[in-house]
């Protein structure tokens, strides 16, 4: 849990420098355009990659806050078991999804590891690691809410007086035994690794 | 068309309705269709995903937000609301007229609609009901005066469009200014009209004194769209340079001008910006990924096709689109609709002889309007919790100003030289 928390400030800082540097990089390029009558050979370059961490990176948080643009408002108005089990079903066709693109997001930054950006000397493995780091995040982000939901479930309802509108869905599922032995399996493992690592 | 497209178009349907947010709807819609095609070349994912993210032209997205929410933590609101008081307070409704206007002004700084109508409304909604204007009436007000954010510049559907279309950002932001101008007159009117049925109340008197006043007062918050404006006008900037260079230009009235923005915010501030552009920026990059599947299924070629072997009367087709438009707006933010649909539509439009700059100011004052219709419609979901009232209490007086917009969005289809007239003289 605090693992996690922490790992979500970490992407959050990293986001804060990235939006900074991109507002540096900009003003930079127009100063050395007009002021110094050169331009900045990589500030597009830069600019544009900076973006695509800002895209990616943006996306975990996102994920954690449940701020992606979506169109739920059908899921919303089904009955709470079958809202559950939309949510249940959605997550997992993400989670698919992102594992598919950290294994090939690996792939394409293991090829690109010797490559270089044009305008500076930045390996594109680097660049575009993003990607498989950004979708293993999002796996973690949506491993943890099961995880969370499980654990506030199997503690009893005392333990958990208020439980986070998103984490309803996984709340409601695990304790209604509906995702059966697998996915207690994995989050007893992402607990497992959370505090393995944590310590 | 093609079945894999088909087949993708159909995934991407039922994730959407499943609640998978879109942007990753689109991007294992497009993968589900090039499986089915036999292309397993998975590796192509993170590339293109990652390539549809990596533009120069879009950083001006998060750099416009952050500008404008440094002006917004600067002061400049209560200026501006003077401002519009000192101007078109002696109107009958005033306070409506000061939130139009005010909102005119707000649009040239921000370009996003929903921070708009969240920064206006919570300053406008209170004092109008103080001064006994129905609530309802006022989140009617500012939730359509706040859809012209995105139509004058900067504005980031325009941004959007014009990097999908491959049209020039600044032509758009340029042609926008007419029918932004029209849209602010149009609400004007609306808000008159109901102004003299309910009786409400008169601002103050206009007194030239007064708005000079309240202009020095203000003038510096308008340097910021000056150097938007001026810069992209004159071909001095880029958009996008425009935009590194009002973040610098806010932080300087912020800080060292008005020195109400406080520095410690600035963190908080860039992890916002942060955030909402990657919200819009993950559907982009999953829209050039489907695009690209879909052009190599010649799926909007073959649109052209179809359509034009029907009519070719460009007046007509103008007509559909505007129909199609109205109905993605209901179900689909105005970002993720603009991605979606430009690269389908432009073969169509080029091929019927539309001109795309025109084309894009039409589909901008369209989505706006889909902004405030549900069941998907951020402007207006986000003005009636700031002010407390529900859907249909607010739609005693919304559909007045929906017809206004209607009626300019009819003007703006029909008259190309609204929005190509500017044009015209910097092309």
């Amino acid at each position: 849990m605090r693992l996690y928390r922490g790992m979500v400030r970490a992407v959050e800082y990293l986001l804060m420098l990235l939006t900074g540097a991109l507002a540096v990089v900009v003003p930079t390029g127009v100063f050395f355009r007009y002021v110094l009558g050169a331009a900045l050979a990589w500030g597009d370059e830069l600019g544009a990659f900076l973006l695509a961490w800002i895209t990616y990176l943006g996306g975990v948080v996102a994920l954690d806050r449940g701020g992606h643009m979506a169109f739920d408002n059908l899921v919303r108005k089904l009955p709470g078991l079958w809202r559950q089990v939309a949510e249940a079903a959605s997550d997992l066709v993400m989670a698919a999804f992102f594992l598919l693109l950290l294994w090939s997001g690996l792939h394409i930054a293991v090829q690109l590891a010797g490559q270089q950006a044009i305008s500076m000397p930045l390996p594109m493995g680097a660049v575009y690691g993003v990607m498989p780091l950004a979708s293993g995040l999002m796996v973690w982000v949506l491993a943890h809410k099961y995880a969370t939901a499980w654990r506030r479930a199997s503690a009893g309802a005392a333990q958990a007086p208020e439980v986070a509108a998103g984490l309803a869905g996984g709340h409601g599922l695990a304790a209604h035994g509906q995702l059966g032995g697998a996915a207690v399996k994995v989050q007893a493992a992402v607990e497992a690794a959370e505090e393995a690592v944590g310590q | 068309m093609s079945l894999a497209a088909g087949i993708s178009g159909l995934a991407v349907a039922l994730l959407i309705l499943l609640g998978i947010p879109i942007g990753f709807a689109l991007a294992i819609g497009t993968l589900a269709g090039q499986v089915f095609k036999g292309q397993s070349s998975l590796l192509l994912l993170p590339l293109r995903m990652f390539n549809g993210a990596e533009s120069f032209p879009m950083v001006a997205i998060p750099l416009f937000i952050l500008a404008g929410q440094i002006m917004n933590h600067s002061g400049i609101s209560k200026r501006l609301v003077d401002f519009a008081s000192a101007l078109v307070g002696f109107i009958r409704g005033g306070l409506a007229h000061v939130s139009i206007v005010t909102s005119m002004f707000f649009a040239e700084m921000s370009g996003s609609a929903v921070a708009d109508a969240a920064a206006l409304g919570t300053v406008l909604i209170p004092a109008m009901s103080r001064k006994g204007y129905p609530r309802a009436f006022a989140a009617a007000v500012i939730s359509s005066a706040a859809t012209v954010a995105i139509i004058i510049p900067p504005s980031i559907p325009m941004i959007l469009y014009a990097v999908t279309a491959e049209v020039s950002v600044a032509e758009m932001f340029i042609g926008g200014i007419i029918p932004g101008i029209l849209f602010g007159l149009a609400l004007m009117g609306v808000s008159y009209a109901l102004a003299l049925r309910y009786r409400f109340p008169v601002e103050q008197s206009f007194r030239l004194a007064e708005v000079w006043r309240s202009f020095r007062s203000a003038a510096w918050a308008f340097t910021v769209p000056l150097i938007i404006l001026g810069g992209i006008l004159s071909g001095v900037f880029t958009a996008t340079e425009a935009s590194g260079v009002a973040v610098v230009a806010a932080l300087v009235v912020g800080l060292f001008i008005y020195r109400e923005y406080d520095l410690r915010t600035l963190p908080k501030t860039l992890l916002d910006s942060a955030i909402q552009s990657a919200v819009v920026m993950v559907i982009v990059a999953a829209s050039a990924y489907m695009g690209s599947f879909l052009s190599n299924e010649q799926v909007p070629q073959r649109l052209a096709q179809a359509v034009l072997s029907l009519s070719t009367n460009r007046w007509l087709i103008l007509g559909l689109l505007n129909v199609v438009f109205l109905v993605a707006g209901m179900v689909l933010h105005s970002a993720a609709a603009i991605v979606m649909l430009t690269p389908i539509m432009m073969p169509l439009v080029r091929a019927a002889g539309i001109d795309p700059v025109h084309f894009g100011i039409m589909m901008t004052v369209n989505l706006g309007i889909g902004q405030q219709t549900p069941p998907v419609a951020s402007v207006l979901l986000t003005t009636i919790s700031i002010a407390r009232v529900t859907l249909a209490e607010v739609f005693r007086y919304l559909p007045y100003f929906l017809a206004a917009m209607v009626v300019v969005l009819l003007l703006v289809t029909y008259i190309p030289a609204l929005s190509l007239g500017l044009v015209s003289l910097v092309r």
